[in-house]
């Protein structure tokens, strides 16, 4: 059964998929870069660098390592997490602007798409044959594999709260209508402490200070992307972009979910200032704190969010 | 003294007097087995096991019935006869020996294979394994006492036993198993060997048609005139699948000596004839796909055999015990009744297996499989217990009468508790040591993929059916806790794919990082049936399609590394995606499979069982599930990066692609593993039919997609999203055709890097948090009692 409508490959490549969630992620990026060079009183870069920086990237010339292991997949991994972000955004409701794709905006599915980036970079770095790469993938692995746990701790808790004790909603736009109706989540004190293990899990997954680890240009100099240039590189630039936005789209889908009318475009709008909100918080916190070094950041993930996230877990099972 | 007082004291010393006769015949059953255990002289170690043996079932004469009567007489015949064969055949292994002692035997087995045979047979005999006439006087006495009431002794029973199984264990490794390191000696002559084979087609053929055999054992039990007893039908049914399988073993054996090729392909080649007769069997959809998937697994297995086993000795002997093997699983997944069930369960799970498992014949080997073996052995004597216990509560062996008759008591409870345990201990679950129910690293490896992906199913295949038996009528009943054992059930698969998913983070070596993933991803199959929902159950059954396919194409990606660079641990590798490049892209279908990425099998089965899971309710079986595919990944990406990607090391430099007796089988189970993955409804259509045969609501599928109630999914459609991304960044690929230069890896201009030096390893790979696993390992192991540093090596 494919039900490839008109509109859905409109929503998959223009809006809000595709070129809106790059573009708008790309400029996201640089309002961070720009709001941490204001935290730290410098003048930053124009808003639209990161784009610029894409267009550069396309006419650049690539260099493939003769010791590359493996070439084909050297040059398929980055594909990997962007194909996972372009669906997952493509999946993800926008409340009051865009619905999902019905049965298949399935959470289960969110899971393993989320997963799909990391698995790129894996991938990409172990393919290269590098050193600096081999360490950054082990950092990376060290750190999916305590940030996932939080994760899923959240994912259930939303769900079951959702659900409002008579079973689960799995279903993204459900857990979407249910707050729309009863109000949102980040409201509810039994949900703070989830959002706070979300909020770090964002940081983690997007490696921004105190997570700049895997791929810190300080100790192992950028790590799985060392080796990339040209396009592939931009490609894990655009994937970037694309996942901050997936981070934000499921902060707003788990937490603040609430509509600013019945007007699209008035949705829209609350969408994007909600967004620039929580990503110029990112920029206070990353302009503030130094770098975890890996093994710190990995205790420090395996006990205060999960910690966090269990204790939602525990009020909305038995509050 | 008044008569009164004069019953009562004399019942009272009667009482106790059977009490004494206990205590010193529990001592001397123990006694006799140590001296077994430790005696050197050959012939004192049967005479000893058998006094140990006849001394120990002397408690049946207690019971009083002509049941238990009947298994006496039966019983203490088999052995003699047994014996009587083994003290032949030890007294001319002692002449060529010129000793009597079993150190100087050592090796024997092999160098005079035809004289030394009977005395395997009847060490096997003696331990119960079918087909010999053991089997049923065993399965008789145990009868006698469940039938009298005494569940607990008939465990205590069958599970003394095992101390005498390490007595005969012994005998088999140093005998059989061990070198041999003499001058060549000569077999005997066929006419002097005839009057042991002699017995020894008697203990067969007694073992082949018990009800038979049985018949003048009872006459006798019925002339000494104690109470009748009616004796539990012991025929057995026999599925033609198997019985051309074991027919064909033979011919393997006889035809396959010449070259290792010929056997090879004429094992594959019967395994693919069986699967027509399927068609004639009646034993319900559930089991004939089992048997079906059975065959087609194993006529992989024996092609891939052809190349792999290629430098290995006897291979003929291999491939006949495999085959054997199969045909025991066939029987478990087609006999119609649980008596025959169990027949073959111990064939599949008995000395077949062990001599299989041990083909290598080097220490390491030898002494894994005994400790399988020994662990099987153990679950099967609880199974044995269950099984009778089922039989006497309901006066059946066949299941749908079983199930119509189905009695809700206690003794019916602890019998699904016991079955439910060994079929769990069958998937290595657990409750017991992950390490001792693991089946062996050292086997060939495609023993080894097929046990793992195939043969292991038979426990949670099995666990199914007990539950479904159990949950026809009335559940949940005070005397009947089915619910409670199935939510613990789903608890300890939950538990089971954490910690086995967290020892192959740690582990060094290919295969036992396999092996530890067999058990942790039998733990979702695990959870998904221990639901007995819709959901659950189909999600886990798909997982358990799903699983054999890409569990024997990582085993089969190991194999071939393994032959062409000779090692099996993971930090002697290095870069070979340079030199196996299909080997590669087979391994890594295989991972993303496992790991649960969308497009890949594996992801739909996970999706299903997590619904299933939330759908009853449990959130913590739910998150410890997620969250084990984490773990999964996490170790397959350190396989991955060690063994295939990164600089190519030492022993990888001379390393070759896989031979296409190997390439084919892997190819085609990576294609299958992608197949389902895009249309889970090929594997999805059977696994609804079983699901009416269980009398459950089948679940709304077409080739691609799932709905359940509000669950839905439609894997096509994410699919060809996940294409369209591809195309269209396939299409700026081409687009933008720039220049592309070689180069080397950038090292910040240090020039003398090895290849060695700049490699992480699979040992350091995960050096940051291998603190914090091990201090969690380490936790786990004083709880479940693991010991020494099983898992790093």
């Amino acid at each position: 059964m494919i039900t490839l409508s008109a509109s859905s490959v409109f929503a998959y490549l223009l809006f809000p998929g595709g070129l809106f969630a790059i573009l708008f992620g790309l400029i996201l990026l640089s309002v961070e870069r720009i709001a941490v060079a204001r935290f730290q009183g410098r003048v930053g870069p124009p808003i639209y660098q990161n784009i610029f920086d894409i267009l550069k990237l396309r006419i650049k010339e690539v260099l493939i390592p003769e010791d590359v292991t493996n070439r084909f997949m050297f040059a398929i991994a980055p594909v990997f997490g962007f194909v996972g972000m372009m669906t997952a955004i493509f999946i993800l409701p926008v409340s009051g602007v865009y619905g999902g794709t019905g049965a298949n905006s399935d959470l289960i599915v969110l899971v393993y798409l989320m997963a799909l980036p990391a698995v790129s970079h894996i991938l990409g770095g172990s393919a290269s044959g590098s050193t600096f790469a081999a360490i950054s993938v082990s950092r990376e692995v060290i750190l999916m594999f305590a940030y996932e746990i939080s994760f899923i701790i959240v994912l259930f808790t939303v769900a079951l709260e959702a659900g409002a004790g008579e079973g689960v909603v799995f279903s993204l736009k459900g857990i979407v209508d249910y707050q729309v109706i009863h109000g949102s989540f980040i409201s509810n004190f039994k949900m703070i402490p989830a959002f706070l293990a979300f909020v770090i899990f964002m940081l983690a997954t997007l490696e921004v200070p105190p997570f700049h680890i895997a791929e810190n240009d300080g100790d192992v100099m950028k790590g799985y992307l060392m080796e990339y240039s040209g396009m592939p590189l931009a490609f894990f630039e655009i994937t970037h972009a694309l996942k901050l936005i997936v981070l934000l789209t499921v902060l707003q889908v788990f937490f603040m979910p609430g509509i600013a009318g019945y007007n699209v475009f008035f949705n829209l709008l609350w969408f994007i200032g909600k967004s620039a909100v929580v990503v110029i918080g990112i920029a206070l916190i990353h302009a503030s704190m130094p770098s975890f070094r890996v093994d710190q950041a990995f205790k420090f993930l395996m006990t205060v969010p999960i910690l966090l996230s269990l204790m939602s877990l525990g009020m909305v099972l038995f509050l | 003294m008044d008569t009164a007082a004069l019953g009562e004291a004399t019942a009272f010393i009667h009482g106790h007097t059977a009490e004494v006769l206990h205590i010193i015949c529990t001592a001397i059953f123990i006694f006799c087995g140590i001296k077994a255990l430790f005696h050197k002289e050959l012939k004192k170690v049967l005479i000893y096991s058998l006094i140990g043996l006849v001394v120990d079932i002397r408690s049946l004469l207690t019971l009083d019935s002509s049941l238990a009567l009947s298994a006496f007489y039966y019983h203490v015949f088999n052995f003699l006869v047994i014996v009587g064969m083994m003290l032949i055949t030890a007294r001319s292994l002692t002449k060529k020996a010129g000793s009597g002692k079993l150190y100087d035997m050592r090796g024997f087995g092999r160098a005079v294979p035809w004289t030394a045979a009977p005395l395997a047979a009847g060490l096997f005999a003696m331990m119960g394994l079918p087909p010999f006439s053991v089997f049923f006087s065993k399965y008789l006495m145990i009868a006698a006492f469940v039938d009298s009431g005494n569940i607990i002794s008939s465990i205590v029973l069958a599970g003394g036993e095992v101390l005498y199984f390490l007595v005969f264990i012994r005998v088999i490794r140093v005998i059989f198993l061990d070198k041999y390191r003499g001058e060549p000696i000569e077999d005997r002559k066929p006419r002097e060997l005839f009057p042991v084979y002699i017995f020894l087609a008697f203990i067969t053929i007694g073992g082949l048609i018990p009800g038979i055999a049985v018949k003048p054992f009872v006459a006798l039990a019925d002339a000494m005139g104690s109470q009748v007893t009616d004796l539990p039908p012991m025929g057995l049914s026999w599925p033609i699948a198997t019985l051309f399988l074991a027919a064909g073993s033979a011919l393997v054996f006889f035809l396959g000596q010449k070259s290792n090729k010929r056997a090879g392909l004429l094992s594959s080649l019967l395994c693919l004839l069986a699967m027509p007769t399927l068609f004639f069997s009646d034993a319900g959809i559930y089991g004939i796909s089992f048997a079906f998937l059975i065959l087609f697994m194993g006529a992989l297995q024996f092609f891939y055999s052809v190349s792999y086993m290629e430098h290995s000795h006897k291979q003929y002997r291999f491939y006949t015990f495999f085959l054997i093997m199969i045909a025991g699983l066939l029987g478990v997944s087609l006999s119609g009744d649980l008596l025959s069930m169990f027949f073959f369960w111990e064939i599949m799970s008995g000395w077949v297996m062990y001599l299989a498992l041990a083909h290598e014949g080097d220490g390491f080997s030898i002494q894994e499989a005994t400790k399988y073996f020994t662990f099987n052995y153990l679950g099967a004597a609880f199974l044995l217990a269950a099984v009778t216990v089922v039989y006497n509560e309901t006066g059946h062996w066949n299941y749908t009468k079983i199930a119509d008759n189905f009695q809700y008591t206690r003794p019916m409870a602890i019998a699904v508790l016991l079955l439910t345990l060994s079929f769990l201990m069958k998937a290595a679950q657990l409750p017991f040591r992950i390490d001792f129910q693991m089946h062996p690293k050292p086997a060939p490896t495609p023993i080894s993929g097929y046990i793992s992906s195939t043969v292991l199913k038979s426990g949670p295949f099995m666990m199914v059916k007990i539950f479904f038996l159990a949950s026809g009528g009335v559940v949940a009943t005070t005397l009947f806790p089915l619910e409670s054992i199935m939510h613990v059930t789903g608890w300890i698969g939950a538990l089971t794919i954490i910690i086995a998913a967290s020892f192959a983070m740690l582990t060094n070596s290919m295969k036992r990082l396999l092996i530890f993933h067999t058990v942790s991803q039998l733990g979702y199959v695990v959870v998904g049936c221990s639901l007995m929902t819709s959901m659950g159950l189909a999600g886990g059954l798909l997982h358990f399609v799903n699983h054999m396919f890409f569990k024997n194409l990582l085993f089969l990606c190991a194999g071939a590394v393994f032959i062409s660079t000779g090692t099996d641990k993971m930090d002697r590798l290095g870069g070979l995606a340079r030199k196996m490049p299909i080997t590669f892209f087979c391994f890594m279908i295989g991972v993303l499979s496992i790991a649960g990425v969308p497009l890949y099998s594996g992801f739909v089965s996970k999706w299903m069982i997590y619904h299933g899971v939330m759908e009853s309710g449990f959130v913590g079986i739910a998150i410890l599930a997620l969250f084990g595919s984490v773990l999964t990944l996490a170790s397959f990406i350190k396989f991955m990066h060690s063994a295939y990607l990164g600089q190519i090391q030492e022993n990888v430099r001379d390393a070759k692609e896989a031979s296409w007796y190997m390439l084919l089988p892997m190819s085609v189970l990576a294609g299958l593993s992608v197949l389902l993955g895009v249309f889970p409804g090929i594997a999805l259509a059977p696994v609804n039919r079983i699901l009416v045969e269980f009398s459950m609501q089948p679940l709304d599928i077409t080739a691609s997609s799932i709905t359940f109630g509000a669950d839905s999914i439609d894997m096509l459609f994410i699919v060809s999203i996940l294409f369209m991304g591809m195309a269209l960044a396939g299409l700026v690929y081409l687009l933008t055709q720039t220049k592309t230069r070689k180069t080397h890896v950038f090292v910040c201009g240090v020039g003398d890097l090895t290849c060695e030096d700049s490699h992480v390893s699979s040992v350091n790979f995960y050096e940051d948090a291998k603190g914090f696993i091990k201090g969690s390992v380490r936790i786990i192991k004083k709880i479940i009692g693991l010991k020494g540093d099983y898992i790093e090596r």
